[in-house]
């Protein structure tokens, strides 16, 4: 069975919830870190990947790509990090649950709205396909104006614990 | 509209793609020890199936079937469900950045499954029209939601209780998603056959 790439969650100065993840710094410039998560994705992460049509697949859609672009960008204070350094970083449970909702559900939402909408006009197919697309770009647009509103990066809280008998940059405290 | 809605509830519940049609395990075990990843993860499936319905629809009918390129199917719809993979990450980066930098640490934006192909295919195997075909993966989609969020649920609480030795870990984990399979059963009987 595959691990979490999702650490238990500790709290923050608040006493809310933080989703932590376990990442690699594969670049810094300035004070920007660039970030690549430990596992990004539950399928095609395990012993039997090489052999498994999902990984394939995930592959053919770019999650094989190395390096920086498959990290994520992370401003942080790059004089407490090195390249190859394991940190972990947190975000607040409810905020990676809201960013998902609108990055995802809000354009969705919107999307089969309008199909809906142009379908129960009486749009032949074509038209509804047509309605669906311009559905997915107002979508798009407002979660663009949503997500400029409420999001909230995550924070690198501490490097990782480094496994017994490994060496590197990681060994270094926070 | 009533039609859709027995669609929807078809599709999300009865038809459950996870534990009836058994597509889509391997995220459904690997990312669901935490209800707030399983949310993220499951909308981005569900962003992902739903447009990847609709393009594999529009692929089959304005394409493979007029020209009689039946054999291509999987092969294309492979290429279609990247593309709709890559655009999704994509448009997340370009149109919310900040979203995209909340997100893309914690959930696999490149959200791909044997579910995503599946649905497609299945789609093809029904002859539903555009709309239909759409709701079909957004029930599809709803439902692998669901059970992820269920399941997760289950876990966290599991996490907290005493659990023989032998049992923690996967075989818990697999005897919970089994009696969540029997417990999805129950809805079988309310959409008449």
């Amino acid at each position: 069975m595959h691990q979490s790439f999702l650490a238990p969650a500790d709290n923050d100065d608040h006493g809310l919830r933080l989703v932590e993840v376990e990442a690699r710094v594969v670049a810094i410039e300035g004070q920007v870190a660039w970030l690549q998560p430990e596992h990004r994705s539950g399928c095609g992460a395990c012993a039997s990947a090489s052999l498994c049509g999902a990984a394939t697949l995930a592959r053919a859609a770019g999650g094989g790509r190395a390096g920086r672009l498959a990290a994520r960008c992370v401003p942080v204070a790059a004089d407490r990090l090195a390249v190859g350094d394991r940190i972990v970083v947190g975000l607040r449970d409810d905020a990676l649950a809201r960013a998902a909702l609108t990055a995802y559900a809000l354009p969705l939402a919107v999307m089969l709205g309008a199909a809906l909408v142009a379908d129960r006009t009486g749009a032949g197919e074509s038209m509804t396909a047509l309605a669906m697309a311009g559905g997915l770009a107002a979508g798009l647009a407002l979660a663009r104006w949503a997500g400029a509103r409420a999001a909230e990066g995550p924070r690198v809280l501490r490097h990782a614990r480094v496994p017994s008998g490994s060496t590197g940059n990681q060994e270094r405290a926070a | 509209m009533n039609e859709y809605l027995l669609l929807l509830l078809s599709t999300a519940l009865i038809n459950n793609v996870v534990l009836v049609k058994f597509l889509g395990l391997c995220p459904t075990m690997g990312v669901s020890k935490s209800v707030d990843a399983a949310l993220g993860m499951g909308l981005a499936t569900t962003f992902v199936i739903t447009l990847a319905a609709a393009a594999s629809w529009m692929l089959e009918h304005w394409l493979l079937a007029p020209f009689d390129l039946g054999f291509l199917r999987i092969l294309s719809f492979i290429l279609v469900i990247a593309a709709a993979v890559q655009f999704t990450e994509m448009a997340i980066r370009k149109t919310s950045p900040a979203l995209y930098e909340s997100l893309g640490i914690y959930l696999p934006l490149i959200t791909t499954n044997c579910a995503v192909l599946g649905v497609a295919l299945l789609n093809v195997q029904q002859g539903y029209g555009f709309l239909k075909s759409v709701l079909f993966g957004f029930g599809s989609a709803l439902g692998f939601t669901i059970v992820l969020l269920i399941f997760a649920g289950l876990r966290e609480r599991l996490a907290l209780a005493s659990v023989p030795a032998a049992f923690s870990g996967a075989p818990a984990a697999f005897i919970t998603i089994s009696l969540l399979s029997l417990a999805f059963m129950g809805f079988s009987g309310l959409i008449p056959a």
